[in-house]
């Protein structure tokens, strides 16, 4: 086949593809998105399927049968659990603005600019020989359509090597840098990657059915076929192929991982996903497109085994080489179509996904100088940045083609691929621990990613190097400085496991112990925890319901303003600003300094366009605060307990609160209770006093009418009034003396005093009365004074009032009235008993109440006010006494008065 | 979500367990089917039923859209 029209189908093809990548862009401006599916989720993610799935399987397949299988049965494995952890990945990253799996890494360990560059480094030096043997798939399958001629011709075999270079890397560089997108989302680019995966699959069942169906009559033919000849029946057991379970485990192990972090796989699966819901359908999609390409791999591997038995033939060429041997250049051709688009898609988003990586995580963080933003250049930095990024896509490009050139040819696709694999493995631990261990810190991922990568260059490139000359060979044999221990491929004395095995063995080993015992061991930094927090529970985050900011920062509105400006171009700036202001209501050009959720939205901007330790750098430059201080931790912890004592405080003043509420509730009851008795008494005394003021006026009127009357009569109404006078006089007296008692409360002028003294002198008193009233008397009083402690005046009434009580009634004809005092049992006893009708056993618990009033001795009417008692009682309390009602000797009653000794 | 997410780790284990040694090894003394060798034959089955499994409980749009139709 001519050079030429092979040069000018691919030519065409890559035509096409930038034809597709324009198609996109155009619809994507229009708002009519293509790669806004499921679909096309699904085949972007296919980027996965490269020239070693593409030749290299074939190759695999017929040396050990289904030995390439685990590397398409992994990913399909841990499919079901993208559910949760892709998705968990792109909530994260869509927040978090992450822009590749280093800025992923760094960005979980506190935003470490060195772990990040570490991280650069590993991807970098895993992915560049895997990249380049995609150059060499392409340029091998150019020599086996071309012919035998095209290989000596080595010039020309390296310009062909070089010429898809320098295309790839204007594909990459036209559509994955056209402007800096903080998402980066690059539609055109993710729109031809799908489309290489339909043409690559299609290609490849196309092959698969013209050998399995053209060339034999389906399946069981040819494998009934193949089985006549022992080396290929062998194929067909695990036994035959020499595939054991230790093989088998780490190859699935590492494309378990290699699958969500190889760095053209977290491209596409996580930073240019448009919408985390599509991981749903890419769940089953994706490993129904691994089976559709993989079912045919066995077949083919036999039917090239029986096309060429005498092995002159490269089985990683048998795809191309099978329709040839037939006669079908055509289909040849089409099939090498399909090779080139698996190593084309795989070159132009491994290359776009480093780029951004050694722009954003190895050369801004050194970059960036705290003078970055000063002086007054107002040149727009995103420019630069552009120009930053594409000088990345072309040193990559630059580097796989040096590795191509000196190394890369000696190597199958599939052991450089595996290599790759385990390169990128070392990112494992880190990703997934650090979404699901809060405890993992920075120390930790340092330490397993480092231990990781060593071990990975020891076992595995590094055999390599020795191979292709580059290094001295006794370290292959003898083990390095001559130690039998550290040989590469028998690291610490392990032999039996093929390199892969052994390497992924060692490397991850150390990997995990050192990134689980030193996170255990070190402190976390007040960042790093933040970010743990973030990326643990970031469903948390995501809902709204934690979006406590413990970064506190500050910053100049007009500051953040020029960093917009630089990074994102002045017109996105103003954009983004202009959205803040009008989702706050804010002026921001009234204030000067900003919101601490306007940095942190500066914050997640930068983030995109430069990576998150570049964007924490640039920051730093601007901002006044750094993460909360230990000191301020403590602080915002003081300010809690104060809270805490305020409010233990507020409660302690309510229930105090409470208790004077409860006192006051009681003594308004108590004021109630006295009010309605204050009522009561004022009725009762009013009407009292109307009693005998009626009685007045009705004698007076009588008298005033009836000029006629009888002196006798007229001196009878008259006595009436004047006894009826006496009587309200005395009322008015008695209610005086209650108000006065009542008013000062307890006694006030208390006195030693002798109680004796006071009764002898009440008593001589109304003496001449009681003689009048031919009463008969007897008064009984101690020899000593009794002494009590009291007002004079007021114990002189109780004795008049109880006497008083016993003159108005005892017997009217032989009145007797007996006052005794004596000293009993320390207490001054007074009893003053009479002849009267005494007090009936029912009345006695009133007596002593106030308007009590008995039936005067004629039996009629009432004679005393019915206070006389109630005063008594009130006086003998407040001296701390008693007073008591009996029966007397005498056959009236006795009033005992009890007051205690001074 | 707590049964979905279960019945997922349940197709990874189940996947793991007939994907993976000792279980392949029986798969490949398996008599060849239809001239089929029966490693072959038994991995891409179980990949096939592993792909309608995660379809049916990973992908609920397609359980709605079921189960409307029903």
């Amino acid at each position: 086949m001519s050079v030429w029209v092979v040069i000018a189908v691919f030519g065409a093809y890559v035509a096409i593809l930038f034809g597709v990548a324009f198609w996109a862009e155009r619809r994507a401006s229009q708002g009519r998105s293509v790669i806004n599916s499921p679909l096309a989720y699904s085949l972007s993610l296919a980027v996965y399927c490269t020239a070693w799935t593409y030749y290299g399987s074939v190759g695999r397949a017929a040396e050990q049968g289904l030995g390439f299988l685990p590397v398409y049965l992994g990913p399909t494995l841990t499919a079901p659990l993208w559910i949760m952890v892709l998705k968990k990945m792109i909530y994260i990253s869509k927040t978090q603005r992450i822009t590749s799996i280093a800025d992923f890494i760094s960005s979980r360990y506190g935003k470490s600019a060195t772990l990040g560059a570490v991280a650069t480094l590993v991807a970098v030096a895993g992915i560049i020989p895997y990249i380049s043997i995609q150059l060499k798939a392409i340029v091998s399958s150019f020599s086996v359509l071309v012919g035998a001629g095209f290989q000596r011709a080595e010039a020309i075999y390296l310009d062909a090597g070089l010429y898809v270079a320098i295309a790839l890397a204007a594909f990459a560089i036209l559509f994955g840098t056209r402007r800096l997108d903080p998402n980066e989302h690059h539609e055109g680019l993710v729109a031809a990657i799908a489309f290489e995966s339909v043409v690559k699959l299609a290609a490849f069942l196309l092959v698969g059915v013209f050998v399995v169906f053209f060339l034999y009559s389906g399946f069981g033919d040819l494998f009934s076929q193949g089985a006549l000849h022992p080396h290929i029946e062998r194929l067909y057991t695990f036994e035959g192929s020499g595939i054991d379970g230790n093989d088998w485990f780490w190859l699935m192990l590492l494309s378990m991982s290699a699958i969500l972090f190889l760095p053209r796989q977290f491209h596409t699966a996580v930073v240019e996903n448009t919408n985390p819901g599509f991981v749903h359908k890419a769940a089953w999609l994706f490993p129904l497109y691994l089976l559709l390409i993989n079912i045919f791999v066995l077949p083919i591997a036999v039917a090239g085994l029986l096309e060429f038995p005498d092995g002159a033939v490269n089985p990683d060429t048998y795809v191309l080489s099978l329709p040839l041997a037939e006669g079908k250049p055509l289909l040849a051709l089409l099939v090498a179509v399909g090779g080139f688009s698996a190593a084309t898609s795989m070159v132009i988003v491994a290359v776009l996904a480093l780029s951004i990586m050694i722009s954003n995580n190895l050369v801004l963080p050194f970059l960036i100088r705290p003078g970055l933003l000063q002086g007054n250049r107002a040149d727009d930095l995103s420019e630069r940045l552009i120009g930053i990024r594409r000088v990345s896509i072309v040193i990559v490009m630059l580097l796989t083609f040096a590795y191509f050139k000196s190394v890369g040819a000696g190597y199958s696709l599939v052991s450089i691929g595996l290599i790759s694999f385990t390169a990128v493995a070392q990112f494992a631990p880190l990703v997934i621990g650090g979404m699901y261990w809060k405890r993992a810190n920075h120390a930790g991922a340092m330490a397993g990613l480092v231990a990781g990568f060593v071990i990975w260059a020891f076992t595995l490139p590094v055999p390599t190097l020795v191979e292709a000359g580059a290094l001295p060979a006794h370290i292959l044999a003898e083990g390095l400085w001559g130690v039998a221990w550290l040989k590469p491929h028998s690291l610490f004395g392990l032999t039996g496991m093929d390199p892969i095995s052994h390497g992924a063995f060692w490397s991850l080993l150390f990997n995990v112990a050192l990134y689980f015992g030193v996170s255990i061991y070190t402190p976390q930094s007040t960042l790093g925890l933040t970010q743990a927090d973030i990326f643990v529970n970031i469903y948390k985050y995501r809902s709204g319901e934690s979006d406590y900011d413990v970064l506190r920062r500050r910053a100049n509105v007009k500051d953040l303003r020029l960093l917009l400006q630089r990074f994102l171009g002045a017109e996105r700036a103003e954009a983004l600003l202009e959205e803040y202001q009008r989702f706050h209501h804010l002026d921001l050009s009234r204030l000067r300094e900003a919101p601490s959720d306007l940095v942190s939205l500066v914050a997640v901007q930068l983030s995109g366009a430069i990576g998150a330790a570049s964007a924490q750098l640039i920051l730093a430059s601007v901002t006044k605060e750094e993460p909360l201080s230990l000191e301020e931790l403590f602080k915002a912890l003081d300010q809690t307990r104060e809270a805490l004592a305020y409010s233990k405080a507020l409660e302690q003043k309510s229930a105090e609160l409470e208790q004077l509420t409860f006192q006051l509730q009681q003594a308004n009851e108590q004021l109630k209770v006295l009010d309605r008795l204050k009522a009561e008494f004022i009725t009762t005394v009013t009407h009292e006093l109307r009693t005998p003021i009626t009685a007045i006026k009705a004698l007076a009127k009588i008298m005033i009418d009836h000029d006629d009357l009888v002196p006798a009569k007229r001196q009878e109404f008259l006595g009436i009034l004047v006894s009826e006078s006496e009587r309200i006089s005395r009322l008015i007296d008695q209610v005086l003396d209650l108000e006065k008692i009542q008013s000062s409360g307890s006694i006030q002028q208390t006195e030693m005093l002798d109680f004796a003294e006071v009764v002898h002198r009440s008593f001589t008193g109304l003496q001449q009365l009681m003689e009048e009233k031919s009463i008969e008397i007897g008064l009984v009083l101690p020899d000593a004074s009794v002494m009590v402690k009291g007002d004079h005046d007021r114990l002189t009434q109780v004795v008049v009032n109880l006497l008083s009580n016993a003159i108005k009634f005892c017997d009217a004809r032989q009145g007797r009235i007996e006052v005794v005092l004596e000293n009993r049992e320390g207490k001054a006893v007074l009893c003053v008993s009479d002849n009267g009708p005494g007090v009936p056993q029912a009345q006695r618990p009133f007596i002593f109440e106030r308007f009590t009033q008995l039936p005067g001795t004629d039996g009629a009417k009432p004679q005393g006010s019915g206070l006389g008692l109630y005063i008594t009682r009130t006086i003998v309390h407040d001296h701390g006494g008693c007073v008591r009602v009996s029966d007397s000797q005498l056959g009236g009653a006795t009033f005992e008065v009890e007051l205690p000794l001074a | 979500m707590g049964q979905v997410r279960a019945k997922l780790i349940g197709i990874f284990l189940l996947g793991v367990v007939l994907i993976h040694f000792p279980v392949v090894e029986l798969f490949s003394r398996m008599p060849r089917l239809w001239g089929i060798p029966g490693a072959y034959f038994a991995i891409f089955g179980v990949w096939l039923a592993l792909i309608g499994l995660i379809k049916h409980y990973a992908d609920p749009e397609r359980r709605n859209s079921k189960s409307s139709d029903v």
